[in-house]
């Protein structure tokens, strides 16, 4: 039985620099379009981009913009349409049991087993993920004590309220301590301490060496969080790099106003009147 | 994942399930509380209502009762005769009666005992007419002239009388010299007959009174003789009880299986937990397979206690006494559980079926309610006495384990239609788990918002180059009726077309095309598939079509040597007996129908039994089903189900003669898959099937001329066992041929 999610970052060769670069998610003309009775929706038009070892990756739209359609494709649970993603090296079309391995997943909507406590549903996925009952048990002290949840850890899950269950969602995403982690509005419905403890652990994360995408409607922690930013609209990444490159390109200061440009539509023409 | 063992991890992922569904309180109520309250309540109901209307309550013999009788008298000295005991004995008991009325004294008026008394024989013929008005202690004689015993004991039988009488009467001594009672075994009908025996033993004891205190003699009535006639599940009581407890049991089977089945699919989805689960490394089957494990496991629970509580409400009451077959035996209840198991298993298949498509509780509720109620179709109608288990009924879902669960209660069970029951019912079972497994977090229903019940039913916008499994195997289930409907049409018209056997020769023929051609087509049409490749009707290399005709040509012995060997594995397992009495009526079976087939025209045989059959079923089997199958597993995985469900097509399209040509159906059914797999056409497939059966059938039609110039054996000899040697030898070089021979793949399958 291999290692699960403790495998060492593998260093895929960037064909135009021949630099190893730890590209850990490898993201390529991902494309996926939604058949409708009456019309067909591009839900995702040929994104690309690719996120390193120690990164934080902020995937950022309006509501309806692809981000979970996105995620869903990177982590295997939906098939695209053409174009593929990658995680270490595999491709979740073609592997998407290696992926899932190595990915850990939060969302907004991800629930909790209300009729286990949160020590069974997080042996439980231990166990799914294939680890033994010794590492398991090992694991879940590390992340009550990183999280703080002793004192529910053999509550049922039905009687927590919305933020510790959340924060049950996160340990059991990292069970497995994957090398990357996925983060789909993980703050939805949290409020303001509670999303504190979800942003404190992603800087975590990065100074673990973590590759991390997050989606959020949160900008200004996701201004302060991220490292590298993609701007997602009606299925296209319009707008990618740095703050400080957002910032050139837009000629605005705040990630905010970037935003609203986008909705708008103000952005997208002068992006296409550009490039 | 693989290294730690895929049953393993399912039964481990299944333990969650079951323990997440055990601790539910919903779970509990409808698993522990219900069987306590149902079968109690159930039991006093049936007691209360229907065993008084049918007179078993106190007082069972104030009740009114049809006696059909007949005599070697006419009917009006019959009747005066009859008058006659009946005034004898009212005589009496009122003489009797009143003296000890006088004796007491206690002051009880004297009309209430005469009324009470008068009621002795009441012989009394009364037309259908005009006994509206007859008081309800009077009994319903009729006088059947010349009746036989045969012809009142079939009248008994039916239910149109409750019992029977036939009378030697010797008017002038005034005697009856025989006296013949016909009842049958259920409540009704003994308590007439308990009260015709009492009133004839009255007058021989008023007759003995008599003697005793004026002349001695001989008695007036001869001992009675009861005849009994045993009767299948009839309208007696011990019948409804035994075809009401299964459905009460399935029902709440039901109940069990229903909750956890929709708890563990679209409410996960609705909870959000399935995402979670999907997002581990877990294959989705493995996922499905351990929910299947919990709700199966959670509906035999529910089972196991509904029988318990069934059991000690039945054995409580005593109504166990009133089975037909004797009571409740530990091998009944054994048998009936395992009945329900299957049942379980069947439903729990069909239930996760429905629910894998519905993406919260409610939705799933809502398609579940018109399966249950629909389900109570075929419950209910398995309720009715007249119900048996053969044709239909023997594949229908539901119906055929609640009438076989009915013989079993009633200790009359026919093995072959059993046999048929299971085997169709796991057949559904598994192709609702099939479906299940197709729409259970495929992502088109975990995320598409426009889904997708629908999309059976439109045609898509885009043309699909095959047939989606789901597609198919709707195809499948609409078969398997359609199948058993056209048996029964023919067996219907069979006897009236004995005359013009080409007439049933041919509309077997279209029975055939509207199965396994027309059906199919129209399915592929529904998914706008593109024919040719939905089909395999490309052609392919000309050395397929080499190995086609040597493999046709070659089969039959090999076919005809394995039936005779099931023959023999039959008399080793069921005894010689039996073996060579089931060989005598094939044999029987098969010379009536080879007679009649001799006079049908040559090229009506090779239309009916070798053409069309061999088109079709290709069309079908590894047309649409193996390629659409093939898309999705591993090819050998498609090839074998194909070719069971092949052989199971060939059982049920006949009644007695195919049970022995499973196996021989299903090994070129894996013959005709693989060659279809490896030429990637059905056309080499349909030239094999099309030769076997045309060799076959000719054979049999040419037997005799052959015979004659000693090419072949005579009708009751065996095939030479060289023979099948040679032939093993040929089909072995057409077989290698094949496997040799590269697998044609257009670029359009990758």
């Amino acid at each position: 039985m291999e290692k699960i999610g403790r495998s060492p970052v593998v260093f895929c060769f960037d064909s135009d620099s021949n630099l190893p670069m730890p590209n850990i998610i490898n993201v390529c003309e991902l494309t996926r379009r939604f058949e409708l009775p009456d019309r067909d929706v591009i839900a995702a038009d040929s994104i690309s981009f690719h996120v390193q070892a120690g990164e934080v990756f902020g995937l950022l739209g309006p509501n309806g913009a692809g981000k979970t359609t996105c995620m869903r494709m990177i982590l295997g649970l939906l098939k695209a349409n053409s174009g593929y993603a990658e995680i270490h090296g595999f491709r979740s079309d073609e592997q998407p049991e290696e992926v899932k391995r190595r990915v850990g997943f939060v969302s907004s909507s991800a629930g909790v087993y209300q009729w286990l406590t949160a020590h069974e549903m997080l042996s439980f996925f231990g166990d799914v993920y294939g680890m033994s009952t010794a590492e398991c048990d090992s694991r879940i002290d590390e992340l009550s004590g990183l999280l703080g949840f002793q004192e529910f850890l053999n509550r049922r899950c039905a009687g927590l309220s919305t933020g510790e269950k959340q924060r049950i969602n996160l340990a059991r995403a990292m069970i497995h301590d994957p090398s990357v982690m996925i983060f789909d509005e993980p703050t939805l419905g949290l409020d303001v301490v509670g999303s504190q403890v979800i942003f404190r652990h992603i800087d975590l994360l990065r100074e673990q060496g973590k590759a991390v995408i997050l989606c959020t409607h949160r900008l200004e922690q996701a201004q302060r969080v991220c490292d590298r930013f993609g701007l997602l609209h009606q299925g296209e990444l319009v707008l990618g790099g740095t703050l400080a490159d957002l910032q050139q390109k837009t000629g605005r200061q705040d990630l905010v106003e970037i935003f609203v440009d986008i909705i708008e539509g103000t952005f997208v023409s002068a992006e296409t009147s550009t490039s | 994942m693989k290294s730690r063992g895929g049953i393993a991890r399912i039964w481990r992922l299944a333990k969650k399930e079951l323990r997440e569904t055990l601790r539910d309180r919903r779970t509990i109520v409808t698993l522990v509380f219900m069987p306590l309250l149902v079968y109690p309540i159930l039991s006093l109901v049936f007691q209360n209502f229907l065993l008084s209307s049918i007179g078993v309550a106190a007082g069972g013999e104030e009740q009114k009762h049809t006696i059909v009788f007949s005599s070697n008298l006419p009917e009006a000295k019959s009747a005066a005769f009859l008058e006659g005991i009946s005034k004898s004995i009212a005589e009496f008991e009122l003489e009797f009666k009143e003296e000890s009325t006088s004796e007491d004294s206690d002051g009880e008026p004297s009309d209430d005992a005469a009324t009470d008394v008068v009621r002795p024989l009441d012989y009394r013929v009364v037309i259908a007419e005009n006994d509206l008005g007859a008081d309800l202690v009077d009994n319903n004689w009729l006088f059947l002239e010349g009746e036989s015993e045969a012809g009142l004991t079939q009248i008994v039988a039916q239910g149109d009388a409750d019992v029977g009488l036939i009378l030697d009467i010797d008017a002038k001594k005034f005697r009856i010299n025989e006296l013949k009672i016909i009842q049958r075994e259920d409540q009704v009908s003994s308590v007439a007959s308990r009260y015709l025996r009492n009133r004839f033993r009255q007058w021989n004891d008023i007759f003995v009174a008599k003697a005793v205190s004026s002349r001695g003699g001989a008695l007036p009535v001869a001992e009675p003789i009861v005849k009994r006639i045993e009767i299948g599940a009839g309208s007696s009581a011990g019948g409804t009880i035994a075809s009401m407890i299964p459905l009460a049991l399935v029902l709440m089977t039901i109940t069990g299986a229903v909750y956890p089945a929709i708890d563990l699919t679209a409410g996960e989805r609705e909870r959000g937990t399935l995402e979670t689960l999907m997002a581990a490394p877990v294959p989705r089957m493995g996922i499905l397979l351990a929910k299947f494990i919990a709700v199966v496991t959670v509906a035999v629970l529910t089972a196991i206690l509904n029988l318990v509580g069934m059991t000690i409400v039945m054995w409580v009451f005593q109504l166990d006494q009133m089975l037909p077959g004797g009571g409740l035996s530990v091998g009944v209840i054994f048998k009936v559980f395992l009945l329900l198991v299957l049942f379980a298993v069947f439903f729990a298949a069909c239930l996760l079926m429905v629910t894998s498509f519905a993406r919260s509780f409610k939705e799933a509720q809502a398609y579940l309610v018109p399966i249950i109620l629909l389900s109570l179709g075929p419950g209910l109608l398995a309720m009715s006495p007249s119900v048996q288990l053969t044709g239909l009924t023997t594949v229908t879902p539901m119906m055929n384990l609640l009438v076989l669960a009915r013989d079993v209660m009633q200790g009359q069970v026919q093995t072959g239609a059993a046999v048929i029951a299971v085997i169709s019912t796991l057949v559904y079972a598994f192709v609702a788990l099939s479906i299940a497994a197709r729409t259970f977090g495929a992502d088109t229903i975990l995320y598409s918002q426009q889904l997708s019940l629908s999309s059976l039913v439109t045609r898509p916008k885009r043309v699909a180059l095959f047939v989606p499994v789901i597609s198919a195997l709707l195809c499948l289930v609409l078969l398997l009726p359609m199948n058993m409907v056209s048996i029964g049409i023919l067996g219907r018209l069979g006897k009236a077309l004995a005359d013009n056997f080409s007439m049933f020769c041919l509309l077997m023929g279209s029975f055939t095309i509207l199965s396994f051609f027309v059906i199919p087509s129209v399915v592929a049409w529904m998914n706008r598939v593109n024919f040719r490749s939905g089909f395999g009707l490309k052609g392919s290399s000309p050395l397929f079509f080499i190995a086609a005709v040597i493999l046709g040509l070659s089969l039959w012995p090999i076919v005809m040597l394995m039936v005779e060997g099931t023959y023999a594995i039959y008399g080793m397992v069921a005894g010689e007996t039996a073996a060579s009495a089931r060989h005598e009526m094939l044999v029987k079976l098969s010379e009536e129908q080879v007679v009649r087939f001799r006079q049908v025209s040559p090229p009506i045989i090779a239309l009916c039994f070798s053409l069309i059959p061999a088109f079709c079923e290709e069309w079908f089997f590894r047309g649409m089903l193996l390629r659409a199958l093939s898309r999705e597993w591993k090819a050998w995985n498609a090839i074998l189900t194909t070719a069971i469900l092949f052989g199971v097509f060939h059982i049920l399209s006949n009644s007695a003669i195919s049970l022995d040509r499973f196996l021989p159906t299903m090994l070129i059914g894996i013959l005709l898959g693989y060659l279809a797999w490896k030429s990637n056409s059905i056309w080499p497939g349909v030239i094999l099937h099309a030769l076997h059966n045309g060799t076959v059938a000719f054979l049999g039609y040419y037997q005799p001329q052959l015979a004659e110039l000693s090419w072949f054996p005579q009708e009751a000899e065996k095939i030479p066992p060289a023979w099948g040697l040679i032939a093993c030898v040929v089909a072995a070089v057409g077989l290698l041929i094949v496997i040799r021979t590269a697998r044609r793949v257009e670029p359009s399958d990758v």
